[in-house]
């Protein structure tokens, strides 16, 4: 996949399933408990990539090396940070759900939900299945 | 066996070569030895003809090396002691009257570079700058349109790691990290060959023009060597080109001894005969 797709795709998707949630008037559900679910899930995966990210610097392998040696570890790295910054954002997004009234959530808020819950679960894809291959190659 | 052309250049110039060699003649044979990376390197024999100096340099590869095996024997490590290593002999031919070389080709022995460091140094405290520099071929163009029968293409390729240039070429992570398993070999060598009668269907111009477009030479290209056995006619003597660097090269037919080592005077001989058939081209 060339690199302007593979920056650009957990956002561009995101994107394309708000426009269609928000064209297609789907409702959001009203009540609390999607915002609790949402925060568990988003601190989940905030941990999870701390950990990751950990494990990317400690790995060593003649091959992590040469990686380490080009501009694609830095590459790797920022996506690590974009997919950590992405689980926090929604969680904070999640966190100020709880200061609308839970029966009348404003129309904007289920367009965000959408576009952050994708953004959040495309990043973490694209760099869980870069580090699987980068692991399974090294 | 292949056999090199080579210029000695000498910083200062008057540098007498000659006595250099004396003094490596003069050391008994345990303080000629060099440490080159994991090996050694030594000049072990010479013998003079006029003003040739024929010499034998022998490397010692001291980590690993070949086993002994026999069609009903399985293959197993020779017995050597902590002190030896496997002996890879290179012939070298040094001319005193025009400072031309002519230098046994062995991928495991002693390379030009390391013959040329090891006399610039020997003596440490009269250290010289000798480079040995490969006599180009100026005529390859005319060679590779006259020579169309083709018999033995031969192409060394070092597969390309991973660098900054395929991040500037726009890849993606995803591709870079399946990329790495495939950058482990160091180096790849493909040859193709056919009957001397009957030739490859081969345009060695545009085999020559595809090498360009890679990189020639440069360090950039992946390809390390590439070289070809061609001919006018069948009637022709072949005639190895070197396609990337447009070395001038021949290849010696030679008969391994009883001990499967090819005999220091038949490798003195080649040296010899390659210099006296190059001598038109020592200008």
């Amino acid at each position: 996949m060339p690199r302007y797709l593979e920056r650009s795709y957990p956002y561009l998707i995101p994107l394309i399933a708000a426009a269609v949630f928000w064209r297609a008037h789907f409702s959001y559900p009203t009540g609390q408990d999607i915002l609790s679910a949402s925060i568990t899930m988003g601190a989940i995966f905030t941990g999870f990539l701390a950990t990751l990210k950990s494990i990317v610097i400690s790995l060593q392998s003649p091959r992590i090396e040469n990686l380490r040696k080009t501009k694609f570890f830095g590459l790797l790295l920022s996506y690590l940070q974009e997919a950590i910054w992405l689980s926090l954002l929604f969680c904070a997004c999640c966190l100020s759900g709880f200061f609308y009234d839970p029966l009348h959530p404003p129309s904007w808020f289920g367009v965000l939900w959408v576009f952050l819950a994708c953004a959040t679960l495309l990043t973490f894809h694209r760099v869980s299945s870069i580090l699987i291959a980068l692991i399974r190659n090294s | 066996m292949r056999i090199e052309l080579y210029k000695l250049n000498k910083d200062p110039r008057a540098f007498d070569v000659g006595a250099r060699l004396q003094s490596v003649f003069a050391a008994p044979l345990e303080a000629r030895n060099r440490k080159r990376g994991a090996d050694f390197i030594r000049l072990e024999t010479h013998e003079q003809r006029g003003n040739l100096w024929l010499c034998d340099f022998v490397r010692l590869r001291m980590d690993h090396g070949p086993s002994k095996a026999g069609l009903s024997q399985p293959a197993q490590g020779f017995d050597l002691d902590t002190d030896q290593g496997f002996g890879e002999e290179t012939a070298f031919l040094w001319d005193s009257s025009n400072d031309w070389c002519v230098v046994q080709y062995n991928h495991h022995g002693v390379r030009p570079t390391a013959i040329a460091e090891y006399l610039s140094l020997f003596i440490h405290t009269d250290p010289v700058a000798l480079e040995l520099m490969p006599k180009l071929d100026d005529k390859i163009h005319a060679k590779l349109r006259a020579k169309k029968l083709v018999t033995k293409v031969t192409l060394s390729v070092a597969p390309k790691e991973l660098s900054d240039d395929d991040f500037d070429l726009g890849g993606g992570l995803g591709t870079a990290a399946k990329a790495l398993k495939r950058s482990d070999a160091e180096h790849i060598e493909i040859t193709i060959s056919a009957p001397a009668r009957r030739g490859l269907d081969f345009s060695l111009t545009e085999f020559a023009g595809w090498l360009k477009r890679l990189g020639g030479a440069s360090e950039d290209s992946p390809v390390s060597a590439a070289r070809a056995t061609a001919r006018e006619t069948p009637a022709d003597a072949p005639e190895v080109l070197d396609l990337l660097k447009h070395r001038i090269t021949t290849e010696a037919e030679m008969t391994p001894g009883v001990d499967k080592r090819y005999p220091i005077k038949d490798r003195w001989d080649a040296v010899h005969r390659a210099h006296t058939s190059w001598k038109h081209l020592m200008a």
